[in-house]
């Protein structure tokens, strides 16, 4: 559904990225302020900045990363923000800036401009009501995207941003050598009022927006021709369809405007263009509305922070891929400075961080966290995650999908479809509004269409790409075709071979090249959240595609993140999310050879996965059931090998990793 | 550019440090619904995340000998958006927390459960009848070493804004500079971060404030009698 022109404005700009490292340590150039001395002629390294600068470069920190708050830009007469460049390029330090706007921020306002935060700006969410944001320095609630004024303020600051940069191009080209640009998706995903149903921005301006948009797209020929079967598009009765389509769609103009905006000088300067952009998405677990009211509790009864939720809202945004063309942007955690989790206590705080590290760095991710809060972790817990993040870099270890589910929009909550698969499959599944994000994964093996999906001729063929390739492409039998992508369809499954199952969720199989097209009835009575025949669909889905399960947990409290290494062997972590210990058991498919990953990441030299083998030869067992135990937040790492024949070995106790 | 709400700063001083002791359950339960559905459930050290989406009633239910406090989205909503007008945290929390006290949920009041976060016991004699004597309008900076200081201003007892000052200056000049700078009188407050956290977890601080001015281990710069006589009323009366 992107336009055209975005897609490719998009893809001419990231050419020129380069992976970020996982772990990024923010610092808050804002905070150091110059002495009034130093700035009438004093010493530069003997700035606040400089030494902090200085005192990270001796704990080993090349590399540090900044949040640009908007609203300091607009004001800052002390340039603090070219001192801080110049300060780190003298260290011959590197630096990222995050120019857009983000949540979390030490920053009034997390750095948005004041008349930006006023009634006729703001997002409301599906309920009418305001997005609110819990968190310090000030409580407030988040602009509309959609607002022209905020629009026209977001085009200056990005312009002014430009022109600094491209000023330093020309004055110290050396700064622009050690800089590098992060665009990230805004508040898109903090759309939503906490409560399952559509999530989105439904202001008054994003409403006029959004129906000018309908009328827009569904003028298009293909849309044109009404024919028996094919709804009326433009109804109010479809809004809700209609509306998840237009957020996702905003959301990629928005990125692409930003990226079009902000390199408009630097495309124009061969200097600039040395200049590095990344994309990635960053999501800050303590500003989604859902943890705000469990925020608000904790804070009233004088509690600690909800460590179960915040784990909760670390696997929902994990499993969400926000991408273009096939693209996905690399997802990072921001753990904010001024949030609550920095109050949890160690065990839970180090859980949480460790999660949501190993969920982001498997797929190219990581996460923002300040420097100060970084070197307060325990120095073995720090050693442990800067080795997995040596693993994730070299690409020795990642996380590999193999179900996507196809949805409208990839922050609207799913229906029971998602949910069942993200039970039965859990981190191997992934929500997409890309269908290309399926076509660039070599290992996925099923799609699911979320069954309020709209369908153009386009898409079918897609799916019918990606079908013919060897994946399962599960396609709702719902009126949302247009009359070509109902044609497409037809002609596919045409001359396919096909077979009924008309137990539970009905559905009509078809053999498609070297894979199946999947067609199912979208009854609303069947497809019900647990119910039997949204489970046994799923089941088969998983069954089809031959997508087996990997590995199965007794306790619910235990979940499992895999990771597929360069060798080809298999890590899962075993993550305990509840406050007592639990003990469970593991069971595998088939019989494998198990041993302790931790072996492998909490050495001070990360081993490289060839030498796996001979290191931790003395702890491997052998079966396909283990029973293990998991103290309270802890997080148990295991290095799987199949073995092809069948071994007799009686169960064998792990060993246990406290984080 | 200053930062007039610093909120690290703010809480180096004045929050609480490390995380909070688990309590003993009190057998409470707080619940934000949204038409009879949990839309957040809380309890200290408990895993009620499961419960959400559930029915009040089923959560009820199952839960017999636990007293649900239940609010209303909506309500919740209210007092999120009332705190919305004041410009920093501290404030709005104080809005919220005192809003939220006249919340009464299904079958209980809220104010049963909740503490409404225990307050620093400086601004909450600041707040209080310390008003009366104290000018409209002031400072009072608390320095605990150079990396934990805040200046907070006070006009009419609420706190208008906390702000890190630059530096590190002997307790003389540093409240001098601050007192020009900022057009308005100023309080330091001067002691070791040690001696000020045992001080903030203490259940009556105020005999052992006094006693610690006394013993020059903590250091009103300037020397302030009135203040001082202030400190002895909550010492020794307690109020």
């Amino acid at each position: 559904m992107t336009p055209l022109i975005i897609r490719v404005i998009l893809q001419n700009m990231r050419e020129c990225e380069t992976k970020l490292y996982p772990i990024q340590l923010l610092v808050n150039y804002w905070e150091f302020r110059q002495p009034a001395a130093a700035i009438s002629g004093g010493s530069r390294r003997s700035s606040p900045i400089g030494e902090k600068l200085d005192q990270l470069f001796r704990s080993g920190i090349k590399h540090v990363t900044s949040f640009v708050p908007w609203h300091a830009v607009e004001t800052d007469i002390s340039h603090s923000l070219v001192r801080f460049l110049q300060a780190a390029t003298e260290r011959n330090m590197t630096v990222s800036l995050v120019l857009t706007p983000e949540l979390g921020l030490h920053y009034p306002n997390s750095g948005l401009p004041k008349d930006l935060i006023s009634d006729d700006c703001t997002a409301r969410s599906n309920n009418g009501g305001k997005v609110v944001v819990n968190l310090p320095p000030n409580i407030f609630a988040l602009p509309s995207f959609f607002s022209q004024h905020f629009n026209k303020r977001l085009h200056g600051y990005l312009v002014k941003m430009d022109s600094l940069l491209c000023d330093l191009d020309k004055t110290d080209p050396k700064i622009s050598r050690n800089l590098s640009v992060v665009f990230s998706g805004g508040f898109w995903k903090y759309y939503n009022s906490a409560v399952p149903g559509p999530s989105g921005d439904f202001s008054p301006t994003a409403s006029t927006a959004f129906r000018q948009e309908v009328e827009r797209f569904f003028d298009d020929r293909e849309f044109g021709n009404e024919s028996p079967g094919t709804p009326k598009w433009k109804d109010l009765g479809l809004d809700s369809v209609n509306r998840r389509w237009f957020n996702q769609q905003a959301e990629e103009v928005f990125r692409g405007k930003v990226l079009h905006v902000f390199g408009r000088r630097a495309q124009t300067n061969q200097a600039g263009l040395a200049r590095r952009t990344r994309e990635v998405e960053i999501f800050t677990p303590e500003a989604d509305p859902a943890f705000t009211y469990s925020k608000l509790l904790s804070e009233l009864a004088s509690g600690n922070p909800d460590a179960v939720r915040l784990s909760g809202l670390i696997s929902a945004a994990a499993t969400r891929c926000s991408s273009v063309a096939g693209s996905a942007y690399p997802p990072f955690f921001h753990w904010s400075s001024v949030g609550n989790w920095s109050s949890l206590p160690d065990s839970e705080k180090q859980f949480v961080l460790m999660k949501s590290f190993l969920l982001a760095a498997g797929r190219g991710g990581g996460v923002f966290m300040d420097e100060a809060d970084w070197f307060s972790l325990p120095q073995a817990f720090r050693a442990r995650m800067e080795n997995l993040a040596e693993l994730f870099t070299r690409g020795d270890i990642k996380i590999e999908h193999k179900a996507f589910y196809l949805s409208p929009h990839a922050w609207s909550a799913c229906g029971p479809l998602w949910a069942e698969l993200s039970r039965q499959n859990g981190f191997w599944s992934q929500v997409t509004a890309d269908v290309e994000v399926a076509a660039h994964q070599t290992n996925a093996r099923l799609v699911v269409v979320d069954p309020e999906y709209v369908f153009t001729r386009e898409t079918v063929e897609k799916l019918s790409v990606l079908a013919r390739r060897g994946l399962t492409v599960a396609i709702p039998k719902s009126h949302l075709f247009s009359a070509q992508a109902r044609k497409e369809l037809e002609y596919v499954t045409s001359q396919a071979p096909r077979i009924d199952i008309t137990l539970g969720l009905h559905y009509k199989l078809y053999v498609v090249g070297e894979g199946k097209i999947v067609i199912y009835e979208t009854q609303r009575d069947l497809l019900k959240a647990d119910s039997a025949g949204v489970v046994k669909f799923i089941k088969d889905m998983l069954a089809v595609s031959e997508i087996c399960e990997q590995v199965c947990v007794s306790d619910r409290s235990l979940t499992v993140v895999p990771a597929k290494l360069s060798s080809g062997d298999t890590a899962i972590f075993v993550l305990n999310e509840s406050r007592r210990a639990v003990s469970g058991n593991i069971v595998f498919p088939r019989v494998v050879e198990v041993s302790d990953f931790a072996d492998i990441f909490s050495s001070a030299v990360p081993v490289v996965p060839a030498t796996i083998d001979s290191k931790t030869k003395g702890a491997t067992a052998f079966s396909s059931r283990f029973s293990v135990e998991v103290g309270a937040f802890g997080i148990l790492s295991l290095l799987l090998k199949e073995i092809k024949k069948t071994v007799r070995a009686a169960p064998q106790k792990s060993h246990e990793l406290h984080l | 550019m200053d930062l007039v709400y610093d909120w690290k700063a703010f809480t180096s001083v004045f929050g609480i440090r490390g995380s909070v002791p688990r309590r003993q359950d009190s057998g409470h339960v707080l619940v934000v619904a949204d038409n009879g559905k949990v839309v957040a459930a809380y309890a200290e050290s408990e895993d009620l995340t499961s419960w959400t989406g559930s029915r009040c009633e089923k959560m009820a239910a199952e839960m017999p000998h636990r007293k649900l406090v239940v609010l209303e989205k909506k309500s919740v909503d209210g007092l999120l958006e009332g705190a919305l007008s004041h410009p920093h945290y501290h404030g709005q929390f104080e809005i919220l927390a005192k809003n939220a006290a006249a919340l009464t949920g299904a079958g209980a009041s809220i104010r049963e459960f909740c503490t409404f976060s225990q307050k620093h016991f400086l601004l909450t004699a600041m707040s209080g009848w310390w008003t009366r004597i104290l000018p409209s309008y002031y400072g009072i900076f608390v320095s605990l070493g150079a990396s934990r200081q805040v200046l907070l201003t006070v006009r009419k007892g609420q706190v208008e804004s906390f702000l890190n000052p630059e530096g590190e200056r002997p307790p003389l000049e540093a409240v001098k500079y601050l007192s020009e700078k900022h057009l308005l009188p100023v309080q330091g407050i001067f002691t070791s971060a040690e001696k000020w956290n045992k001080l903030s977890e203490a259940p009556n601080p105020w005999p052992g404030i006094f006693e610690a001015i006394r013993g020059d281990e903590i250091r009103l710069v300037p020397y302030n009698r009135k203040l001082l006589c202030l400190l002895a009323m909550k010492a020794y009366v307690g109020v």
